[in-house]
């Protein structure tokens, strides 16, 4: 049987891991050149509410925590075919074919779009996860110093309870609006490019020739399907977003911020006077959960 | 980052056969092997010259010869004021001449890339007499080609300046479709002695516009009137975005 045993309510619990949850940042930005176009991202998120479970079978169950983008820039860049005026026939050859064409001129270059989307809704779903409870020395103590000394000097080593996931499963919900989003974002990137001497009817006649902004998108791209679904693919696929952001989580949670923590050894009664503090050494401490609490065991060692 | 846009080919609305920009291609055969020296000039001015060379064996059949690429003005290059005169083939200025090679059998298309334009063109033999001329923008003859794409949207006068022939086209606004919008195929003219058949030819933005010749001739383009539209631009009236309220699908 266990020296000590320290339990948290599952309401305590809770307010333990939204403490723990408040700290959570990611940050991340990537690039890449995929042939017709290039594309970049900037993410800057954290977490916020959610619902927790614990279980009978010692494992918790986050759900429903809401990513909160506070940044979310993605830039696309696509080299526009444009189209060229001309290239018609002057001089057919007899066989349907043509043997002089009219050189022509061509129209069209490079255009990037920057899209905000921090505006775009992601959870985690559903965390599965059990405590795991880790010894830490902490890494700026001083080398030969006693148990006392280093906690005199805010150094003690510590025993740490952390959320340990299993399984992290995060959503980012890319909508359909992405479309109009991205073809709105585009067209107003090739509006931007216009010199400012080009005459109304010239741009008119540009827009014609681009044809709906969607279907050029597309064709430059070779999207086949919605653009909301391109782009989903490649910023969770391609780049990788939605790996990176599960595993950061569950890295957070399972070793750089923990729920709980104890000093060993553990002071009972702090320094007075000449007196030095009292403090036991913690060893073999663990720590579960059932449907109802926290639970936190350990031994008072040598 | 910017889109490859050339202002003379919007501000510039007419076309002279004689004078030729962005919009105009002239297409000649040579018919006969041999060399022959080109004389660039805009105006008056004889502003560059080049070789060309008839060669029955080249598989070439048509030798694109961007005139804009020739003028000093636009290249960088210090004018030498070529004389129709000098020589060719070994003469001082040849090695450093720009050459082209065509099969007799084919064709010259003389065209402008970039810059205001306004270039004619004078073709002779080489070896012969400097003022015996094959080829003379300025008046064209039977087997000759004008052509010319007109994008600016209006009502021009078009007249054969050597007889007196006229006639008109009118080229129509543009319109966003449901596509991409892409020129219907070109309309052909044909210039004799006291007309251009057809008279009027209703075009579209960039339609082609082909002119064959059985007189001696020189084609303007002039813009009447301009069609500027129903006043309210095609492309997007609304910038930037804002963020739309985002609907949660469960996944």
């Amino acid at each position: 049987m266990a020296h000590i045993t320290i339990a948290a309510s599952a309401k305590a619990f809770r307010v333990l891991f939204n403490l723990a949850e408040a700290g959570f940042t990611f940050k991340k930005n990537d690039k890449g050149n995929f042939g017709p176009f290039s594309a970049s991202y900037n993410v800057k998120l954290h977490l916020s509410g959610g619902t927790i479970q614990l279980n009978d079978d010692n494992t918790l169950e986050i759900q429903n925590v809401d990513i909160v983008f506070d940044t979310l820039d993605f830039q696309l860049c696509l080299n526009l075919p444009g189209f060229c005026i001309g290239g018609f026939c002057i001089v057919p050859d007899p066989w349907n074919g043509c043997l002089v064409s009219f050189p022509g001129f061509c129209i069209g270059g490079p255009v990037c779009a920057d899209l905000d989307l921090s505006g775009l809704v992601a959870q985690i779903t559903d965390m599965k996860a059990n405590l795991l409870a880790k010894y830490i020395v902490d890494p700026a103590r001083p080398a030969g110093v006693t148990d006392v000394e280093a906690e005199i000097q805010n150094h003690p080593n510590k025993w740490k309870v952390f959320i340990n996931p299993t399984y992290v499963n995060v959503i980012i919900d890319f909508p359909e609006t992405l479309d109009n989003i991205l073809a709105n974002a585009i067209q107003n990137a090739i509006n931007d490019l216009f010199p400012s001497w080009l005459p109304g009817w010239a741009k008119d006649l540009i827009w014609a020739f681009l044809g709906p902004i969607v279907d050029l998108i597309k064709g430059i791209i070779g999207i086949v399907g919605s653009i909301a679904n391109w782009l989903e693919n490649l910023l969770n696929n391609v780049f990788g977003l939605v790996p990176l952001i599960e595993t950061a989580i569950a890295d957070y949670f399972a070793s750089q911020n923990s729920i709980y923590e104890f000093n060993d050894p553990y002071p009972i009664l702090g320094p007075s006077g000449i007196l030095i503090p009292v403090m036991i050494p913690i060893r073999n401490l663990g720590a579960t959960v059932n449907s109802k609490e926290m639970i936190v065991r350990a031994d008072v060692g040598a | 980052m910017k889109l490859t846009f050339d202002q003379n080919l919007f501000t510039q609305t007419g076309l002279d056969s004689g004078a030729l920009n962005m919009l105009g291609a002239l297409t000649h055969s040579l018919s006969e092997p041999g060399h022959y020296r080109g004389s660039v000039y805009r105006g008056s001015e004889n502003i560059a010259a080049f070789y060309i060379v008839a060669d029955k064996n080249s598989p070439v059949a048509q030798a694109n010869i961007d005139l804009s690429t020739l003028d000093p003005a636009i290249i960088g290059a210090p004018s030498r004021g070529f004389d129709q005169g000098a020589g060719c083939c070994g003469d001082s200025d040849s090695s450093t001449m720009t050459q082209f090679t065509v099969n007799p059998k084919g064709y010259v298309v003389f065209h402008v890339s970039a810059g205001a334009g306004g270039y004619a063109v004078m073709v002779r033999r080489a070896e012969e007499d400097p003022n015996t001329r094959v080829f003379d923008s300025r008046e064209l003859s039977e087997g000759d080609v004008f052509s010319a794409a007109i994008i600016r949207p209006g009502t021009y006068s078009v007249e054969n300046v050597l007889t007196n022939a006229k006639g008109q086209v009118i080229v129509a606004y543009p319109r966003r479709g449901e596509t991409a919008y892409r020129p219907p195929a070109p309309v052909v003219f044909h210039c004799s002695a006291n007309e251009i058949e057809p008279e009027r030819a209703d075009l579209q933005p960039g339609q082609g516009i082909i002119f064959h010749f059985k007189v001696r001739s020189r084609i303007k383009i002039e813009l009447l009137s301009a069609d500027d539209g129903p006043g309210t631009p095609l492309g997007p009236t609304t910038r930037g975005w804002k963020k739309a309220t985002l609907s949660r699908t469960n996944g």
